[in-house]
């Protein structure tokens, strides 16, 4: 369950792209809908590179890439090949694919200081169509919570934007604006470190990055941009001791796009 | 089945989006910028978008603003002098240009897991303007945004300024076409930057009729007027409208209404495969007796004389077929000192009268999103709560036949309490008022 910082790549001027420029915004919008295709790369001999620019050194531990259909790629800093990410609880230890059949990743690497970013998409899934990718995350971690909160104080849901219309015949016509992920999360018993952790990541009212269970297979794809609105709870006691540690709830509220 | 237009309008469940898009003005050149600026994600609430002709009074154009909040916390929003503000570096957030787009999304994931996404209508635009007025900021980290359509930009400019005139007088096409071409003297066009920057977005109607006191600027039905002033009486005197459409072109065009049927609405009692049951509430529908006149007087010349005051009239007579009679005798009066002679006069009358001696039926509904309509456009309507027929004292369906067939035997009505009867009967757009927090579009229509 973790916690991480905005999304490095936040504007189309730092996506170095060799085809389909007009589709960058596409990359870090949360609408996997919405995809960066590549134009002109339908052939498995060919490759497709994203590379990210960041405008100065930037940690880099956390990478995501959801909705693609990638079979062989690669990722790599600092615009080197040979620069892999070294993946930790994944299929592999270097960030280098070739019979890849998944089609939405998170990658926890080593954290390394980086300018850049780059993905070669070389072959895709089904051979020989465009590359295609939905959405992909480059950042690092605020805070990393080892253990979940209990499944009763773990409340998770999409909410849609949506508009119900009721029609002359009692009838019902819905349509949909947008759906917005938001999560309750209850913790009891937090050592002070991480109440003070947490502080700190509360304290920054800034955007940040939820992701409770990524996997580089069978993900369940739930990574969303998030802001945490309204108060910091953890200085009350979870028991009658001082020492038991401290207790509250994190709400995390989906960014607009 | 291929997606259309009215295939997502009838959707039970659909996706749809609404964008708001901006071109700032240059610090050096003071002209817009060329990309649009996608500024949605700051937008708390949308507000509507309302179009109108002719529905107050005859040929009154009515201008409704767009007030549209957006989200300040960062101070995007403040004034350019502001090193915070998305104008910084650019000139007033005044007249910066706004485009408003909604419509549907519709998508599809294929196999190869890429997904298409198709917006309709292709052109998805409902609103042109420009940013007018007082802009706040306040404490509660909003600013909300007074956009204007596109007409503002002829009321913020002094016809004494214009030049081109000629000793002769102009005629309205040619002022139009003035006006379009019109620059600051130095080959900067002053109104045509606002309608795409180009002569295709003016749609000028043909007219013949000459203004002699359109020959210079100091003419007194000039000199202390505003460009819209001008606009608007030449619009009367030759009979014809000026709106911009949802594209964005300029119109000075006549208000007759297409033949092609522009969308079918269908409400309670009706099944449609091709448009589907988009009426939501049916609010007001009936003969408009307040537009009723049996008397029309146009005076196209300052005096009270017979020829500068062109009255047509209903016969009057005590009799229980006569509309001036039951309905009272009531004047129109339309005053316009531009109209050239009295044959002009004469048609303009003619046309008056024959708008409001007919007593027609008046609908105001509203409907779920349908974004691709505009004024103007021929709609047709079709709605009946029940199988009563209202013009009639009697259901149809009450009586008992005496054959064998059971099929009109004594059914009664689900009565829901309405007694309104559309069948496929065709109306005329005078006003669309969409609401793009709703998605819902209200409309008021005058039968044709």
């Amino acid at each position: 369950m973790e916690i991480l910082k905005a999304n490095y790549l936040n504007t189309t001027t730092q996506a170095i792209l060799n085809s389909s420029t007009d589709r960058a915004s596409y990359l870090f919008d949360r609408d996997v809908r919405f995809q960066y295709v590549s134009s002109g790369f339908n052939n498995d001999l060919t490759t497709s590179t994203i590379r990210v620019n960041f405008d100065e050194t930037m940690t880099v531990s956390r990478l995501s890439l959801l909705e693609h259909n990638l079979k062989e790629y690669i990722f790599y800093y600092n615009g080197v090949t040979a620069n892999t990410f070294v993946i930790s609880g994944g299929d592999t230890t270097a960030s280098s694919f070739i019979s890849n059949s998944e089609t939405s990743q998170y990658f926890r690497s080593t954290a390394i200081l980086c300018t850049s970013v780059s993905i070669d998409m070389k072959k895709t899934i089904t051979a020989n169509k465009e590359k295609a990718l939905g959405y992909l995350v480059i950042s690092d971690t605020h805070i990393v919570l080892s253990r979940p909160p209990a499944s009763k104080k773990y409340a998770i849901q999409l909410d849609p934007t949506e508009v119900v219309h009721t029609l002359s015949d009692g009838g019902t016509r819905i349509q949909n604006v947008a759906d917005k992920y938001k999560v309750k999360l209850g913790y009891e018993y937090l050592a002070t470190s991480v109440r003070d952790s947490l502080k700190t990541v509360w304290q920054l009212h800034t955007e940040m990055i939820f992701c409770p269970f990524g996997t580089t297979t069978s993900w369940d794809k739930v990574i969303f941009p998030c802001v945490w609105p309204g108060n910091f709870e953890f200085y009350k006691f979870s028991d009658d001791a001082a020492g038991a540690g401290f207790s509250g709830n994190i709400i995390l509220q989906e960014t607009p796009r | 089945m291929a997606e259309t237009i009215l295939s997502q309008i009838k959707a039970p469940n659909s996706y749809v989006f609404r964008r708001v898009l901006l071109k700032r003005k240059s610090a050096m050149t003071g002209l817009h910028e060329s990309v649009w600026q996608d500024i949605s994600s700051d937008v708390k609430t949308w507000g509507s978008i309302r179009r109108e002709i002719d529905n107050v009074r005859y040929s009154k154009i009515k201008f409704g603003d767009v007030l549209m909040k957006f989200e300040n916390s960062s101070g995007r929003y403040n004034p350019h002098e502001d090193d915070a503000s998305f104008w910084f570096g650019y000139a007033s957030q005044q007249r910066s240009l706004i485009k408003i787009e909604a419509g549907f999304t519709h998508s599809t994931l294929s196999s190869d897991n890429i997904w298409t996404n198709t917006e309709y209508p292709s052109t998805p635009s409902v609103f042109y303007g420009i940013i007018s007025g007082d802009l706040y900021n306040s404490d509660d980290n909003h600013v909300q945004f007074s956009i204007r359509p596109l007409l503002q930009v002829f009321r913020d400019y002094p016809a004494k300024n214009l030049t081109g005139f000629t000793s002769t007088g102009l005629t309205a096409t040619q002022f139009f076409q003035m006006i379009r071409d019109q620059t600051d003297g130095s080959s900067n066009f002053i109104f045509r930057p606002f309608f795409g920057d180009t002569t295709t977005n003016w749609n000028i109607g043909s007219t013949s009729n000459i203004y002699a006191n359109l020959n210079t600027n100091n003419s007194v039905d000039v000199f202390d007027k505003t460009v819209w002033d001008i606009m608007e009486k030449l619009a009367e005197s030759e009979d014809k409208i000026i709106y911009v459409d949802n594209l964005g072109t300029f119109n000075f065009t006549t208000r007759d209404v297409t033949s092609t049927v522009a969308f079918h609405f269908l409400g309670n009692g009706f099944v449609d495969t091709e448009y589907g049951h988009t009426i939501k509430k049916v609010s007001k529908f009936g003969k408009r007796q307040t537009d009723f006149y049996s008397r029309v007087e146009v005076k196209w010349i300052d005096s009270n004389t017979f020829t500068a005051v062109r009255v047509k009239e209903t016969a009057f007579t005590v009799t229980g077929s006569n509309d001036a009679w039951n309905l009272g005798h009531r004047t129109f009066k339309f005053e316009n000192f531009w109209i050239p002679t009295i044959t002009v006069a004469d048609t303009i009358l003619d046309n008056i009268y024959n708008n409001v001696t007919v007593l027609k039926n008046n609908i105001e509904f509203t409907s779920s999103f349908v974004p691709h309509i505009d004024i103007l456009d021929r709609v047709r309507m079709s709605y009946d709560s029940s199988a009563l027929n209202p013009t009639s004292r009697w259901d149809l369906f009450d009586w008992s036949a005496d054959d064998t067939s059971t099929a009109q035997d004594l059914y009664w009505d689900r009565f829901r309490g309405d007694a309104i009867r559309l069948i496929g009967a065709d109306f005329k757009i005078l006003s669309i008022d969409l609401s793009l927090d709703k998605f819902e579009t209200k409309i008021v229509a005058i039968e044709i």
